[in-house]
């Protein structure tokens, strides 16, 4: 009913609300902070959830009709929310991550007990959900610019949480910066809208980019693919990204990661879906081109990583790409006129921004429990953590395993979705463009590969083999709220996996709404046992018979094993190790190791450099010490970013000269500014 | 070179395996020194030349007692041959020797005057071992001729593995140690630690007169004059080093592949 | 070719007398050692002879330009000396080794480490040698390595699969060779040099023996040398057979691995022709070779060989023809002239690398100083120059036996040993397969055997091996490895 899910949502809202008062207001009292702020955290987002899901099976396109909830001295300045079947979706998404890091910041904040305080941490973070919720559900401009610059802020104190280190505070001011230049291009954007249609509601602004030309239209499109993608962290505009989210704080960067870099992709979605009417073909290859090159790069840099969050971090980038990909593709077949297509390209994109939300959030979230327990970020301190913290282990390994689209978890079927909407629409058109559809399936299958391999580096360096330091061999299991927090998303994703089928019904609406085609009909097949492709051309796939096919086999190799194990004596010996007095950790595989192959291969982008230093007392032969070290160039920093700073910078220090000092100066400046805009009124 | 070379080359040398065991085993070198054979009853009354001049210290010849010679100990210099009056002690052309056990290589006593030869493993390892062998080779300080001896072993002469026996690299999928060399201290733990990598039921196997007694370096204080005091032995192949097909001679006879059942002495 | 030195000169298989070998106090010895090795000469041999408490240092110098050997020895002294390792690499192998024997400590040694002994199970290198870095890892190998072949350790320091840095640790199969023969020769002692590195019996047998003859003031009759020239050409073409099949086996080109294991043991089989066993044992003896060959044997042995040179004619030739392979062997395992000749390398690593040194040309004895092998030359130091190498020994091999065997000398083979000189010092060198093997020996008043010093080649190429891997990738060791072929048992004796 329309008033039961308005109370849900408005209960989670005060919830959050009542969260954060609570947190901050006894922040004394660090226990009873910790528990309120994050409990009340995890009510508002199971509140959420049940809203969002129960919105989307209802089906309905508008499930709150366009509410003011506060009014300005002048008419247009107004705050109003509505939540339509995309809200809904996003709103599902920060709810179900948002309650799964509550439950695990339970524990994970008892970390920062006398060290920091948690009742900002916890106050900040229900403030967080709050305003992400409120970007979601925003109905006009006023709301979204507000809930989106406060999400900004409070991101960025959230970053800085552990100010006291230099890289840190760094990191929060370069993301500070990004924010704002998003903010700004969505806002100019925005205004290009608004002032076409004269009105600040979203309402309004449904199809309003009929009324523009087509110049202005390229424009706005252009800065909201600027803006947006900063915020989403497409290359190469995602700079900010892999030197902010390993700073924070885990759970945030969770949160981050999992939740706040959608919001770029909601407001793709919102602005090319609705407002921006339909597309010319360059508007959906831009996208597609730039999520293909954001997926290859991301991954490419994740491999050469080791720091375990930055990993993570470049592989939210690849992860973005990919959904760029899918809203791309589905633009262009908007162009074209393939509806059946564009839903199919949109239900992907959208499908796999709710799974890297879940999966991303779950690897943060062992990330922080590994962190915590071995007090460093680089892999290469890590390792024996499989013995020493089984629960964590496994839930990151599941959380690898659905990271590397590998059946039957939840990225294996969104990314199956994609493949088939990208290599259907290689028939769509005749003309060049449709190359890069194929192009785009085969460098999807080339970062599919490479996340593979990262991910068994990530996992394999982190917690098999022995132990590379002393704080790894004291390793701890986390505690039973991280490890809960950890479950939640785990069953997450295997749900998304089994059960693609029953989930598309819920994006029906949402396809509705957004390309007028209603879809899970046409993808469900044999009562919805099997995922299929949409049309004739496209194939079919059944992750929940491919896991009861395992289950249903699983009882072979177990009945041989009880047969024969009878027989046979087990005994443990120590590894085989040429008969040497012993292995140490020294002997293990390094991360960077690993991945030296794929560095060689694609030494063009990274540039390589090793620099190997050789001391010696007398004779050459002997070395006293030798030192190696490689670092890799930061091709986007070094190339596009410093030389706009460099220009930037001269051109300020040019400007400076108006900067007189003299008040005489300061009035001509204002005369002639009066007499300008009088003359440009007139 | 092309493949049509090389496949018209094989072609024309055709199969260069030998027959043996199947046919008669290929002839060894005239001047081979093959087993040693000793007829005590053939000594010279208080002789006991043969002892002072043996390198190893092989052949003692207690008072009152016939004279026996540890073919272990052997390192076949044959210069107790040369300078026996009485032939008493003679060299055969046999290229028989492996035993199963260490006593059964003292010759000398009455009905021991040749070397009484291995018998076959019992039916329970046969059975695991008959048609796969694995055996996983220590040098526990050879001195590479052994090693050279074995690895011929491998070649297409010889082909080893048309018996299924083979060297593997990993103590773990091995089914039989083969030790070589009389066994330093300083490879100790090594072979200790390659026994205990070995998976049971396991076999071993001393090669050459330095793994069975320490060969020409018997009693320096740097090894263990041999493997016997550090692993349970199971066949030993004397020589120095054992002519190949002495060493085939002896696996053959462990798993009964020999196929003449009656050969035994 | 004279010119002034100190030393004295010696010629390669002849003896002098103790006191004739100059004698200065410590510092002036290692000096004058330092000053020819400054000029280019070579330490064949660098040891200690212990005199009560005291240790006297005795250094064997080889004159190649000159044809000649050079000796002196130090006073005697205890404590410990300056390194001349710290100026001429090609002293620390045997600096350590002075260390471990005699307790003596080589001032500014850039790396005293134990060579042979232990004190537990299994060769301390102390602490191994560690590259810093994040991304460094170590590897290591042995000593139990997964092939038919000796212990020995080798731990690499690797980034990724590059290897920086090796370091090989050997002492596995230490007998104690040369602590046995003290106040021989005993019984056992001939038979202990022939298993010294049972794979250059014909090798160390010769050095064995010419020492002992040197020391008699006697020479093996003309016809054993002869025999003893022909068994060290046998084993030098049954060894170098089977290393180009092992190189051709680890490139994975099996026309000629299979064939080389066969003919290998062809050319093992001559060796056993003449004297009973593959390896010739019990065919050189001190006072000449107590088996001989008569003709219809070595008429036998001169068909044998033709078959199997032109067998390993033709595996070698689709070895050089395979672009494979070649692709695989040239630019890996690198080493310079320069860093060839600083470290000592001998052999064909060494002529590998371009530097002409062979014992059989530079200081000809026995039956080289009438029949000459031409030195075989490569410029390149890679995995493919030592492979060149062994190929071009195993032709002018052939082409030697074939000369050899149709002009055979007359005669006895075997004469009998006189006394040894009492207080006198030997030199024996001998062109093994692997390389330069050298048997120092010295006599005390009674004649006995009071210190005998046996350097096998492995113990100079070692080192050469270590820094043929830098910069290569870890996969390639096994190629390096077998392109030097080294001996683990005649290093560790």
């Amino acid at each position: 009913m329309m008033e039961s899910s308005a109370i849900l949502l408005t209960f989670a809202l005060w919830a959050y609300v009542a969260g954060m008062a609570g947190a901050l207001v006894l922040q004394r009292a660090e226990r009873l902070a910790n528990v309120i702020g994050f409990g009340l955290a995890a009510l508002g987002g199971v509140c959420g959830v049940i809203f969002s899901v129960s919105s989307l099976a209802a089906g309905r396109a508008m499930t709150i009709a366009p509410v003011t909830l506060w009014s300005g001295p002048i008419p247009a300045v107004r705050l109003v929310v509505e939540a339509d079947a995309l809200s809904c979706f996003f709103v599902l998404i920060v709810s179900l991550v948002g309650l799964a890091i509550s439950v695990f910041s339970l524990g994970y904040a008892r970390t920062y007990y006398g060290r920091k305080n948690v009742g900002v941490l916890a106050g900040v973070f229900n403030a967080l959900l709050l305003v992400t919720t409120l970007v979601f559900i925003a109905g006009n401009l006023w709301m979204f610019l507000i809930a989106w610059e406060l999400m900004a802020l409070l991101a960025y104190a959230m970053v800085s949480f552990e100010h006291e280190d230099r890289e840190t505070r760094q990191a929060g001011v370069l993301y500070f910066i990004m924010s704002h230049l998003d903010a700004a291009c969505i806002l100019l954007g925005f205004l290009m809208l608004t002032q076409a249609a004269g009105d600040f509601s979203f309402a309004s602004l449904r199809g309003i980019g009929a009324k523009l030309s087509p110049q202005q239209r390229d424009a706005a499109f252009m800065l909201f693919v600027i803006g947006f993608g900063i915020k989403a962290g497409a290359v190469p505009l995602h700079i900010w990204l892999p030197v902010a989210h390993p700073v924070a704080p885990s759970n945030i960067s969770a949160l981050m990661s999992g939740v706040l870099i959608k919001t770029g992709i909601y407001g793709l979605a919102r602005v090319c879906f609705e407002f921006l009417g339909p597309p010319p073909m360059w508007w959906g290859a831009t996208l597609l081109t730039a999520g293909t090159v954001s997926a290859v790069l991301g991954v490419l840099y994740a491999l050469m990583e080791h720091d375990l969050k930055r990993l993570l971090a470049y592989h939210s980038i690849e992860n973005i790409g990919i959904i760029l990909m899918g809203l791309g593709a589905a633009l262009m077949f908007l162009h074209t006129g393939h509806a059946v297509l564009a839903s199919l390209a949109l239900i992907a994109g959208l499908y796999h921004t709710i799974n890297h939300a879940v999966f991303k959030a779950l690897l943060f979230l062992g990330a922080g429990a590994v962190l915590h327990a071995t007090h460093t970020r680089n892999m290469e301190e890590m390792g024996g953590l499989a013995k020493r913290m089984r629960w964590t282990s496994l839930f990151f390994l599941v959380g690898a395993v659905a990271i590397s689209a590998l059946p039957p978890l939840n990225g294996f079927v969104s990314e199956w979705l994609t493949y088939q909407s990208l290599l259907q629409g290689f028939g769509t058109t005749t003309s060049l463009v449709r190359l890069m559809f194929p192009l785009g399936g085969a460098m999807l299958a080339l970062t599919g590969a490479l996340a593979a391999a990262c991910f068994v580096k990530a996992f394999g360096i982190t917690f098999l083999a022995q132990p590379r330091s002393e704080h790894a061999r004291n390793a701890h299991e986390a505690s039973l709220p991280m490890l809960v927090g950890q479950g939640i998303l785990t069953a997450a994703c295997i749900i998304l996996g089994l059960f693609p089928t029953a989930f598309l019904k819920l994006l029906d609406p949402l396809t509705q709404q957004l390309t007028g085609h209603q879809l899970s009909q046409q993808l469900t097949v044999a009562n919805g046992l099997v995922l299929s492709g949409a049309t004739a051309q496209g194939g079919t796939v059944s992750t929940l018979g491919i896991t009861l096919m395992f289950v249903c086999l699983l009882p072979v190799p177990l009945a041989l094993w009880a047969v024969f194990a009878r027989r046979t004596r087990t005994r443990i010996a120590p590894t085989w190790d040429c008969g040497q007095r012993g292995l140490t950790p020294q002997m293990e595989y390094t991360a960077t190791g690993f991945s030296k192959p794929l560095r060689m291969i694609f030494k063009a982008l990274f540039r390589p450099r090793r620099e190997v230093q050789r001391e010696y007392d007398f004779s050459p032969y002997f070395a006293t010490t030798l030192r190696f070290e490689s670092h890799m160039e930061e091709v986007f920093q070094s190339r596009i970013y410093r030389p706009v700073n460099l220009w930037l910078l001269r051109l300020s220090r040019r400007l400076r000269a108006l900067q007189a000092g003299s008040l005489q100066a300061y009035l001509i400046y204002v005369f002639i500014t009066l007499v300008a805009l009088l003359l440009f009124a007139s | 070179m092309s493949v049509h070379d090389t496949l018209l080359n094989r072609l024309k040398r055709g199969c260069e395996t030998m027959a043996y065991p199947k046919g008669p085993a290929p002839a060894l070198p005239d001047r081979h020194g093959g087993a040693l054979k000793v007829e005590a009853a053939k000594c010279d009354a208080g002789c006991s030349a043969c002892v002072t001049v043996c390198p190893t210290e092989a052949i003692a010849r207690p008072s009152g007692k016939s004279v026996a010679l540890d073919l272990g100990r052997c390192i076949f210099c044959a210069e107790c041959v040369k300078v026996c009056p009485s032939k008493a002690i003679t060299q055969t052309s046999d290229h028989r020797m492996a035993v199963r056990r260490r006593e059964d290589l003292v010759l000398g006593d009455t009905g021991k005057e040749q070397v009484r030869l291995a018998q076959a493993l019992d039916k329970k390892l046969r059975r695991l071992f008959g048609r796969s062998l694995k055996l996983r080779q220590v040098s526990a300080a050879g001195c590479n001729a052994c090693e050279a001896d074995t690895n011929v072993l491998g070649t297409i002469g010889w082909d080893l593995g048309r018996f299924g026996i083979q060297f593997v690299a990993s103590p773990r999928h091995a089914d039989g140690l083969l030790i070589t060399g009389p066994v330093s201290k300083n490879m100790e733990l090594a072979l200790k630690k390659t026994y205990i990598a070995l998976p049971e039921p396991r076999i071993v196997i001393a090669l050459g007169a330095c793994a069975i007694a320490g060969g020409p370096f018997i009693g320096h204080q740097q090894h263990h004059n041999g493997a016997s005091g550090l692993v349970p032995v199971d066949l030993f192949i004397p020589g120095c080093p054992p002519h190949p097909l002495t060493i085939l001679d002896g696996l053959l006879r462990l798993l009964d592949r020999l196929g003449e059942a009656s050969e035994r002495r | 070719m004279k010119r002034d030195t100190p030393f004295t000169l010696l010629t390669n298989g002849t003896a002098l007398s103790w006191a004739d070998v100059p004698e200065w106090p410590l510092a002036e010895f290692l000096r004058n050692v330092g000053a020819e090795l400054g000029r280019g000469e070579r330490l064949s041999s660098f040891f200690g002879v212990p005199e009560g408490d005291a240790l006297r240092l005795v250094a064997v110098l080889a004159f190649d330009a000159g044809n000649t050997l050079a000796v002196g020895r130090s006073q005697p002294f205890t404590g410990s000396f300056p390194a001349l390792t710290a100026t001429h690499a090609q002293a620390h192998l045997f600096e350590r080794e002075i260390w471990e024997q005699h307790g003596v400590v080589p001032e500014n040694h850039p790396w005293l480490k134990p060579v042979r002994k232990d004190h537990g199970a299994g060769p301390a290198v102390g602490d191994f040698f560690r590259v810093d870095g994040r991304e460094i890892h170590e590897v290591a190998v042995g000593p139990v390595h997964a092939g038919i072949i000796e212990p020995g350790h080798f731990r690499f320091q690797c980034a990724g699969e590059e290897v920086l840095h090796l370091e090989i640790a050997l002492g596995y199969q230490h007998r104690g060779v040369e602590e046995a023969i003290t106040g021989g020769p005993h019984r056992a002692t001939v038979y202990q040099m022939e298993t010294v590195a049972g794979d250059t019996t014909i090798g160390h047998a010769t050095a064995y023996a010419n020492a002992l003859e040197a020391l008699a003031g006697t020479e093996a009759p003309l016809r054993a040398q002869w025999l003893r020239a022909i068994a060290l050409e046998l084993e030098r073409l049954a060894n170098h057979t089977g290393d180009l099949g092992a190189l051709a086996g680890d490139v994975a080109f099996l026309p000629t691995a299979s064939a080389c294991g066969k003919i290998r043991g062809d050319f093992l089989n001559l060796t056993a022709l003449l004297c009973g066993n593959r390896f010739g044992r019990g065919l050189v003896r001190p006072g000449g070779c107590p088996l001989d060959g008569d003709a219809e044997r070595l008429s036998q042995l001169r068909k044998r060989l033709e078959t199997a040179l032109a067998e390993v004619q033709q595996a070698a030739a689709w070895l050089w023809d395979a672009a494979s392979v070649r692709t695989r062997f040239e630019h890996t395992g690198h080493l310079h002239a320069k860093q060839a000749a600083g470290i000592g390398l001998v052999g064909p690593a060494a002529r590998a690398c371009g530097l002409v040194r062979d014992v059989r040309f530079d200081h000809p004895t026995g039956w080289h100083r009438f029949a000459q092998v031409p030195v075989s030359v490569w410029p390149d130091g890679d995995v493919f120059a030592r492979a060149r190498v062994r190929w071009l020994e195993i032709q002018r091999s052939g082409d030697f036996l074939r000369e050899q065997l149709d002009a055979v000398p007359e005669g006895e083979t075997m004469s009998s040993l006189p006394a040894l000189a009492p207080n006198s010092l030997a030199v024996a060198l001998v062109e093994g397969w692997r390389g330069e093997v050298c048997h120092v020996a010295l006599t005390g008043p009674d004649g006995k055997l009071r210190r005998y010093k046996i350097t096998d080649p492995s113990f100079h190429n070692w080192t050469g091996l270590a820094l043929a891997l830098r910069g290569q990738a870890i996969s390639d060791f096994p190629l390096c490895n077998k392109s030097f072929n080294l001996s683990y048992c005649g290093f560790d004796l």
